[in-house]
């Protein structure tokens, strides 16, 4: 009986430990219902979808950038120089847009993408590091040493970065320029079936840009004007974009990404931008958002153009216009301000425009043609001594379009415009200050205009006289948000 | 709901034997002590029904069959004994005392021990106990019966959720349900079990009961054991019970009559300003105001409320021989709820079997099979489609009573009529949505299948050394269809909307239990357990909802007729658990007793770096009792003190919580062609550090009996502190997320529990056995994440009521340093009294409005200074319960009451029925006039005369005009009420022997019959 017991014993054992040895059930999770970083980012359409919610997170209905800026660069009413809570928000889009698109680079340098062609690959590098560099010369621009999180970085969530983690400006730039580089070498051209995937002449025109900002205050590193001028002039001379020359619809969303159009955030009718209702003329039912200030409209020189980006008279009803004499100036108006027509009716539809729950169907460009032909004007006299040829014709290209008669809703642009034309005898700073001021014209409402309110060191003349006494030197910089000032500091006079 | 439950019930016993021939026993029962009889013995034939009680002088006289061998004789507080037959006529039996009613065993976890050997905090419950309740739910039948146990309905539906709290609540995200182990099952559902199955409940709560089961264990554990056949003929055991519960309470509203004066009251007093004068359009007429009397509107509380039919049926077959045990039940349970429309029933079977195979080896089975189907339209808070507006029992107390259900056509009133001459003035409260229409044109189906199944292989290695290994499975499987017809708020203006869910859970589990049990020189008992186990689960989900429907007959069930889905997802996921564990008891000369065990789990949804918890716990108990200078002390029959120290986890987190995520849904187009890119985003953030919540608990009892355990008592007190708690760390932004969990707050609870078991008349015809039980706990919040800020508990309840709506105005927030459970707002006191008129002027108001404390003393009323104050706290000062049992011949009275002491409650739904412009309560009548003052109503004040009389005094009132938290609805939760009484006749034996029926019984039952509260909504319970 003994005996038995034992060997009893020794064989229940036997099972025993084969029970829990055997089948032991793991620990290591791997999610079948779930996407990882570990199983995600490993074709080329996976990278491609990350980069597309990068663009997300900037630009989708009723968030990011769908909404103008209300920045106090002098063109908008409302603006302050009070800057608070609501100049955090720009610091969350692009440090998210961001996460996205480190992930995607990450995965390329791990070899994760090697069988597909290397020309597509280093093409969607590129694509990622073009938007990086966007994101982040968004970020310095508004907030000077910031931390450059790249795909090296160790997990911000569970490594707190360090007020060291802070890089200067100039090395945020030599990254972001790192960046740019890269995509103008490996991307490729425009592709007119993908018309506003990010390119190389985009990355060179967005180099141009970053160039000329290095130029240009706070770093005044100048020799970056002969870099930024032969950029441009790649740009102007190489790519495929060309000038509209018909302003009536360059920014009507019939015509989207035209051949002027370089980069825009993207809206379609799924995924549209807000409705055009959110802002217009109180007449129309519209929400009283993004006012142009009737100073600045005033000032603006007497030219077809002028009626064409700025509302300054419109009909009751846009859907029944009715004769031009019926029609209200913005004087006379319920609110007594014009309106930023390039992102209103005539250039939205009707429907766009009144429909609170549509789409509007606005692109907001980012990068415009027009806008390299002027960065090329500035760049070429700055780097030299005075306005060369090809940068008084190139500044001339954009003032004489506006100046041009044209067919339209609005009278006023049948009559060609008075704006002076350029000439090689003005002085090297009255031609930067014309080009300036042309920027201030050609580009306004399109995110750019305080950009160069910062680097021209303007920003209490432009907010002159409503804003001026709020203006303290700290304004030139946003606050950092508080919870990442713990960990990273503040910016000074915060 | 509270309810008042009528029951019916007839409960059989049957043995179905057949009896050849008899003979007859006379004999004698006596006390070995003083040599007294004993009536009221029992004494039976083992394996039969045959038996009797003896008479006054301790005789019997009874009839066995010829080939009985033995007489089993009982009687409480003596050992039973059994007695050889042979060929004797008469029967002496002299029964000794029972001094160890401290030998019977008591359930732990992974075995059991002898109730004088436990070291821990261990409440018992009896099946027996909870049979004599027709709740027909587990949870509810513990409710009030065991110390530290609190047990609340959480909704009024039937077959709702019920919460079960062990010693308060330690988590915040983590869950604070306690541990369900049924049959050594981990995990099992307590809601859904029929409760005659039941042999007996143990709920665990200090850690030396509670550490075995580690990452599982802080919550406490319930283990429950079911019911196994004993040796012997079979046993027929058929009860059924049929009975009606209905609303005992209606909420005092205004009739129709009073409402409609009410009405025009309030609109003649929005008469404009002293400079644009408004002449008031009045709603209704004096003639229709009158007419009001006769009839006409609607009691929508009887519209909605009706008395619900229970019935019950239960049939068990148990029994057994020497090689296999048996006991197999099945059950049918069909309840209306007390909204019409509701309804909830439960079929369950059940089958236990046991096997001893030879000498060394049993084996055993129990299969536990469980569907249920029920309706349930939107009734409380928290149902499908979230919004108050369009469920019932909120709505019921809002809506017009002048409208009546139908129009004149037929068809619903969906909303509020108008009055006025032009029949345009809106009077009541026109969002809410027609009660009737909400119970009886939603379609709520809720389909539940639960297959449990545990067997077990048991083997006797050696003397002393056994090795059970157990293999459990719990399928569930869920099947819920909604839809909201066209003639429902969510349902109307877009063609009808529902959804459909499919979900399945599986848990497997397999315990490898060794137990060595031995003793040294008769002084040093030890048991040494080891235990090696798995367990894993996978969970699969797929959800559809879908709107704008062709017909409501078939509605979501045509998925193809849907114009638009409007959601969808399938979800999959799995988590396994991996522990070893090891306890050791030893126990020295029947007076010092040590219990250590130690506990690793490992887990999959920890995060990579803390993959493996660990869980000690240690427990001493000195039984004084057996010391000799106690016994002489000739007080005490038990005297043993305990302490006990452990650490549990709580192991509240999603499976892959712990790895970042990427999701989808952020399209944009990115190429500029009209069609969106699909887009990806990361989602959540890793944390590798994720862990199980920590509870450290310390617990001191002492164990009392005196005059030979006639009186016992229990006394515990504890201190459990979580640390790790799981929140919501808000991130940097420059990390791309918003938040990660992580372990970073902490809360502690204390508490004292007392229960008192007593016989105090032990008699021939009439016995009284009683218990009562008291637990107090508080709570604390120790440290929260995010540097320690208030974190405001946000549920947006809509409906117009915004007391959770936002951070800034959250009615629940949690604070270091305050209970979990506080209420913050405005402290509301009363209206402004005519000479307080000056004053009143101060904060721009008159005598009549509401008086607001001035908290900081700043002359303004806005939410910095005074509206974040401390108005209530839901959590009870103690709870308690007081069980009885009369014995009368035959006849038993058992009652149970039950209650809490010093709980507030935030009664919501006085927020709009006391709003002056559309409330419907019956308080409104008690409004601020000059001659009814002293009153927390306020009057309705002229719009001219206000606009005069406070001219140049502009209201210091800067509290945002949606901020509802005043302490005006805060109501004292306390009750006391009597939970249940029954009253049993056995019919006597004499009578039944004829028919071969061993028992019958006949009983009434009424649950909730009073109730003592201040409360003034439905019921305290449920709130």
């Amino acid at each position: 009986m003994k005996k038995y017991t034992h060997i009893l014993f020794k064989s229940v054992v036997a099972l025993l430990l084969m029970i829990t040895g055997i089948s032991c059930q793991k620990l290591i999770e791997a999610p079948q219902g779930q996407l990882t970083p570990q199983t995600f980012y490993l074709t080329p359409a996976q990278c491609e979808a990350s980069l597309a919610g990068s663009m997300n997170t900037l630009y989708s209905t009723w968030s990011g950038y769908t909404g103008t800026p209300i920045w106090p660069d002098g063109q908008l009413d409302g603006a302050s120089l009070a800057l608070d809570g609501s100049n955090f928000q720009y610091w969350q889009w692009h440090y998210k847009a961001i996460a996205q698109i480190n992930p995607v680079i990450g995965s390329i340098h791990a070899g994760n993408l090697k069988s597909y062609p290397a020309a597509d690959v280093a093409d969607l590098e590129g694509q990622a590091r073009f938007l990086r560099a966007f994101n982040y010369f968004t970020l310095v621009r508004l907030y000077g040493k910031i931390p450059f999180i790249d795909e090296n970085t160790p997990n911000t969530a569970s490594t707190p970065l360090k007020p060291s983690s802070r890089l200067s400006v100039d090395t945020v730039y030599d990254k972001i320029e790192a960046d740019l580089v890269f995509a103008v070498a490996n991307m490729y051209d425009y592709n007119a079936s993908t018309p506003s995937r990010p390119s190389k002449y985009v990355a060179e025109g967005l180099l141009a840009k970053v160039y000329l900002t290095r130029a240009t205050a706070p770093l005044m590193e100048t020799d970056n004007f002969a870099k930024a001028r032969d950029a441009a002039d790649d740009v102007i001379k190489n790519s495929s974009y060309a000038l509209s020359t018909n302003l009536t619809t360059l920014f009507s969303t019939s015509n989207t990404n035209n051949s002027e159009d370089m980069f825009c955030f993207q809206s379609d009718n799924d995924y549209p931008a807000m409705p055009g209702l959110a802002a217009g003329p109180d007449e129309w039912g519209s929400w009283d958002s993004e006012t142009v200030k009737v100073l600045w409209a005033q000032a603006y020189p007497e030219q077809p153009r002028k009626h064409l980006y700025i509302l300054l008279d419109w009909p009751v009803d846009p859907t029944n216009p009715g004769p031009f004499s019926s029609w209200i100036n913005y004087s006379n108006s319920n609110i007594g301000t014009p309106w930023a027509e390039k992102w209103t009716w005539p250039n939205l539809t009707p429907s766009q425009q009144l429909d609170g729950s549509g789409p509007s169907g606005i692109i907001m460009p980012i990068l415009r043609l027009a806008d390299v032909y002027l960065m090329y004007a500035e760049a070429a006299n700055m780097a030299g001594t005075g306005p060369t040829q090809l940068a008084v014709d190139r500044l001339n290209t954009i003032i004489n379009r506006a100046n041009a008669p044209v067919v339209s809703v609005f009278p006023q642009t049948s009559t060609a415009g008075t704006e002076a034309v350029a000439t090689t005898s003005m002085s090297q700073a009255d031609f930067n200050q014309k080009v300036w001021d042309e920027r201030n014209y050609e580009l306004c409402f399109e995110f750019d205009r305080y950009f160069d309110v910062l680097r021209e060191k303007v920003l209490q003349q432009v907010n002159l006289p409503d804003n001026a006494n709020d203006y303290d030197p700290k304004d030139y910089l946003f606050p950092i948000p508080p919870l990442d000032a713990t960990f990273i500091g503040q910016n000074p006079g915060y | 709901m509270r309810k008042l439950t009528i029951l019916f019930v007839l409960l059989l016993m049957g043995g179905m034997q057949v009896v050849f021939a008899q003979k007859t026993i006379r004999g004698k029962v006596t006390s070995s002590g003083d040599g007294t009889a004993i009536p009221g013995a029992a004494v039976a034939v083992p394996g039969t029904t045959v038996g009797v009680v003896t008479d006054v002088s301790g005789n019997f006289t009874l009839s066995v069959p010829a080939n009985a061998k033995t007489l089993k004789i009982s009687f409480v507080g003596m050992k039973t004994q059994e007695v050889k037959i042979g060929s004797q006529q008469e029967i002496k039996v002299v029964l000794e005392t029972e001094t160890n009613a401290l030998d019977e065993l008591v359930v732990v976890g992974y075995g059991s021990v002898k109730k004088s050997d436990l070291t821990g905090a261990v409440s018992s419950v009896k099946g027996d106990e909870m049979i004599q309740l027709p709740t027909m739910r587990v949870d509810q039948a513990l409710q009030g019966r065991a110390a530290g146990v609190s047990v609340q309905n959480t909704d009024g539906q039937p077959g709702g959720n019920v919460t079960i709290r062990v010693r308060g609540g330690n988590s915040i995200l983590g869950g604070n349900n306690a541990l369900v182990v049924i049959d050594g099952l981990q995990g099992g559902n307590i809601n859904n079990l029929n409760p005659n199955d039941i042999e007996s409940v143990e709920i665990l709560k200090d850690a030396s009961a509670t550490a075995i089961y580690g990452a599982r264990g802080a919550n406490g554990v319930i283990l429950i054991t079911t019911r196994k056949g004993a040796i012997g003929k079979p046993v027929v055991n058929y009860s059924v019970n049929y009975g009606t519960q209905s609303l005992s309470h209606k909420l005092d509203l205004l009739n129709p009559n009073q409402f409609a004066q009410k009405v025009d009251d309030y609109a003649a007093s929005q008469n404009g300003t002293v400079n644009s004068p408004i002449t008031p359009v009045l709603p209704f007429t004096a003639a229709q105001i009158a007419a009001f009397k006769n009839g006409g509107g609607t009691d929508w509380q009887n519209a909605i409320y009706r008395a619900a039919i229970i019935q019950n049926h239960q049939l068990s077959i148990s029994g057994g021989t020497d090689n296999v045990r048996y006991f197999v039940s099945g059950g049918f349970m069909d309840q209306q709820g007390l909204v019409v429309n509701t309804k909830y029933s439960r079929f369950t079977l059940r089958s236990n079997l046991d096997l001893k195979v030879n000498k060394w080896m049993t084996a055993g089975i129990n299969l536990n099979a469980i569907k249920e189907k029920g309706n349930v339209p939107p009734t409380g808070e928290g149902t499908y489609f979230g919004d108050i507006l369009g469920q019932v029992i909120n709505t019921v107390a809002r809506f017009d009573p002048c409208t009546p259900i139908y129009d004149a056509s037929g068809n619903y009133n969906f909303k509020a009529n108008q009055g006025g001459p032009n029949g345009n003035k809106n009077y009541a409260d026109t969002d809410v949505w027609n009660p009737l229409a909400t119970a009886l044109e939603t379609k709520n189906e809720v389909n539940t299948t639960t297959n449990d199944i545990s067997t077990y292989l048991e083997f006797k290695l050696m003397e002393g050394l056994n090795l059970k290994v157990t293999g459990a499975v719990n399928i569930n499987t869920q099947d819920n269809m909604n839809y909201d017809g066209m003639n429902t708020q969510p349902g109307s203006g877009v063609n009808g909307v529902g959804s459909w869910e499919f979900s399945k859970y599986q848990y497997y589990q397999n315990s490898n239990i060794l137990t060595y049990n031995k003793t040294f020189n008769k002084k040093h008992h030890l048991t040494l357990t080891g235990v090696a186990e798995q367990q894993w689960t996978q969970s699969n989900d797929a959800y559809t909802q879908a709107q704008g429907f062709f017909s409501d007959v078939t509605g979501i069930q045509d998925l193809g007729s849907a114009s638009q889905i409007n959601s969808k997802y399938t979800t999959t996921s799995q988590t396994s658990l991996n522990s070893y564990l090891g306890r050791a008891n030893y126990v020295y000369a029947n007076k010092y007793m040590l219990t250590a065990s130690y506990r690793a789990d490992g887990s999959s949804v920890f995060g990579a770096n803390h993959k493996w918890g660990y869980f000690p716990s240690a427990a001493l108990a000195w039984k004084a009792s057996e010391e000799s200078f106690i016994k002489n002390l000739a007080v005490f029959s038990n005297l043993k003190l305990r302490g006990s120290w452990g650490k549990t986890g709580n192991q509240g987190i999603q499976p892959y919580q712990s790895l970042a995520s990427v999701a989808s849904g952020f399209n944009y187009p990115l190429d500029g062609t009209g069609t969106a890119n699909i887009g990806f985003q990361l989602g959540t953030a890793a944390n590798p550090n994720l862990k199980w919540e920590t509870t450290a608990q310390t617990n001191l009892g002492i164990d009392l009996g005196f005059l030979d355990e006639r009186i016992t008592a229990t006394v515990d007190v504890y201190k459990k502190k979580t640390t790790d708690l799981l929140m919501n760390q808000t991130l940097p932004n420059y990390t791309g997320f918003t938040s990660v969990l992580q372990n970073v707050g902490s809360i502690e609870n204390k508490g004292l529990e007392i229960s008192v078991n007593a016989k105090p008349i032990v008699g021939h015809d009439f016995t009284w056995t009683t218990g009562a039980n008291i637990s107090f706990n508080r709570d604390k919040i120790l440290a929260l994440a995010n540097n320690n800020a208030a974190l405001p508990i946000i549920t947006n309840t809509g409906g117009g009521y915004n007391i959770f709506k936002s951070g800034a105005w959250a009615l629940k927030q949690l604070r270091v340093g305050h209970p979990v459970d506080d209420f913050y707002g405005y402290i509301n006191q009363g209206t402004w009294n005519t000479s307080e008129a000056a004053t009143a002027l101060t904060f721009g108001q008159l005598p009549g409005d509401a008086k607001w404390k001035d908290v900081n003393k700043d002359g303004t009323i806005n939410i910095a200074g005074d509206g974040n104050q401390v108005i209530g706290n839901a959590a009870p000062k103690f709870i308690y319960g007081w069980n009885n049992t009369f014995t009368y011949k035959n006849f038993d009275l058992t009652f149970l009451i039950q209650g809490s002491y010093g709980n507030d409650i935030f009664n919501a739904v006085r927020i709009k029925t006391e709003g002056p412009a559309v409330g419907t309560s019956a308080n409104l009548l008690n409004r601020w006039t000059s001659t009814n003052q002293n009153t927390p109503v306020p009057a309705f004040t002229s719009s001219q005369d206000r606009n005069s009389e406070l001219s140049g005094h502009p209201s210091k009132i800067k509290m945002n005009s949606a901020d509802s938290r005043s302490s005006r609805w805060v109501e004292d939760g306390s009750y006391i009420r009597l939970k249940n009484i029954t009253l049993t006749y056995n019919i006597p034996s004499s009578v039944l022997h004829v028919a071969h029926i061993a028992k019958l019984a006949v009983f009434a039952t009424a649950v909730n019959p009073f109730t003592i509260t201040g409360y003034t909504g439905y019921d305290p319970e449920v709130s």
